[in-house]
């Protein structure tokens, strides 16, 4: 079975997706496809704002194509290049955690998250799953802006 | 060999426990909200959006009503996973909790989760599974409240 994320709570300032699956990947995209999709799932405020960085840009970040390291100093707060920072500061950008909600109890079961780009450029968040050999399970992501105020 | 959950840090926002097993194999603890001793989120919460959904079977919560809850509704409280809008009013969600594991010794492979449900009375539960010996702490936080 594929790794999939539903979207389970959308708020201002965190978004979070229930992953299910056994072993492979789960892309959310930022192009305003049909969620799961950054742009379509974030409502207004500071996590929009990250979902049209590829439009409007962002921080320094002009409009345009990004790159991993780009994305990553959005959605994962990994900025050690100064990618983002202006000569405002460092704008608001968001971390991603995953908590499993039922694990593999009878092997193995590894997951983790990153922040990539697709062909075009655009904002993913990639969950991966690596072997599973006793079956499915699920986790939570959670996608937030750090120490926001409000849900 | 057993697993437990203790109290390790109780605010207004948010409580940690801590998850400790020292079973070989899959074995769980779970934290009731009956008022019971600790670990229970009725006794553990302050003051607070934690309280309030601690208090929903008997106060109801958003739109649920008082009285006993499903594991959906439970999860839509405590894990913020409210996909049916369970408890949403006028379109808003109210305030509520996610739940994070955070494994402090996961030498053995743990693959600790945590999820609710609900007991056998419909009061909603915090149900930790553990995989093998490990440590771990339980987060239980309202996102984005001002202050701890």
């Amino acid at each position: 079975m594929a790794v999939t994320a539903s979207l389970v709570h959308q708020g201002h300032n965190r978004l979070r997706y229930l992953i299910s699956g056994t072993s492979g990947t789960a892309t959310i995209t930022s192009t305003g496809a049909a969620s799961p999709d950054l742009l379509t799932d974030t409502l207004a405020g500071a996590l929009k704002n990250l979902a049209l960085a590829f439009t409007n840009g962002f921080g320094k970040l002009p409009a345009g194509a990004l790159t991993q390291a780009q994305s990553r100093g959005l959605w994962l707060s990994d900025d050690a290049a100064n990618a983002l920072e202006n000569t405002d500061g460092f704008p608001p950008t968001a971390k991603c955690s995953l908590t499993f909600r039922a694990s593999n109890l009878t092997g193995p079961t590894n997951i983790a998250v990153d922040a990539n780009v697709d062909g075009g450029g655009h904002p993913t968040l990639v969950v991966s799953a690596g072997s599973s050999a006793g079956g499915a399970w699920t986790a939570y992501l959670d996608v937030a802006i750090p120490e926001a105020i409000g849900d | 060999m057993a697993t437990t959950a203790s109290l390790v840090y109780a605010g207004h926002n948010r409580l940690r426990y801590l998850i400790t097993s020292t079973t070989t194999g899959a074995d769980s603890v779970t934290i009731t909200s009956t008022g019971a001793v600790s670990p229970d989120l009725k006794t553990d919460t302050l003051a607070g959006p934690l309280k309030n959904m601690a208090n929903a079977f008997e106060n109801g919560y958003g739109q649920l009503a008082a009285g006993a809850l499903t594991q959906a509704k439970s999860r839509a409280i405590w894990l913020s996973d409210d996909p049916a809008n369970l408890v949403t009013v006028n379109g808003a969600m109210p305030i509520s909790a996610i739940c994070q594991i955070v494994e402090r010794d996961a030498s053995l492979d743990p693959d600790v989760s945590v999820d609710a449900n609900v007991d056998g009375g419909g009061h909603p539960t915090i149900v930790v599974n553990t995989n093998n010996q490990c440590t771990a702490y339980l987060d239980i936080l309202g996102p984005n409240t001002i202050g701890a």
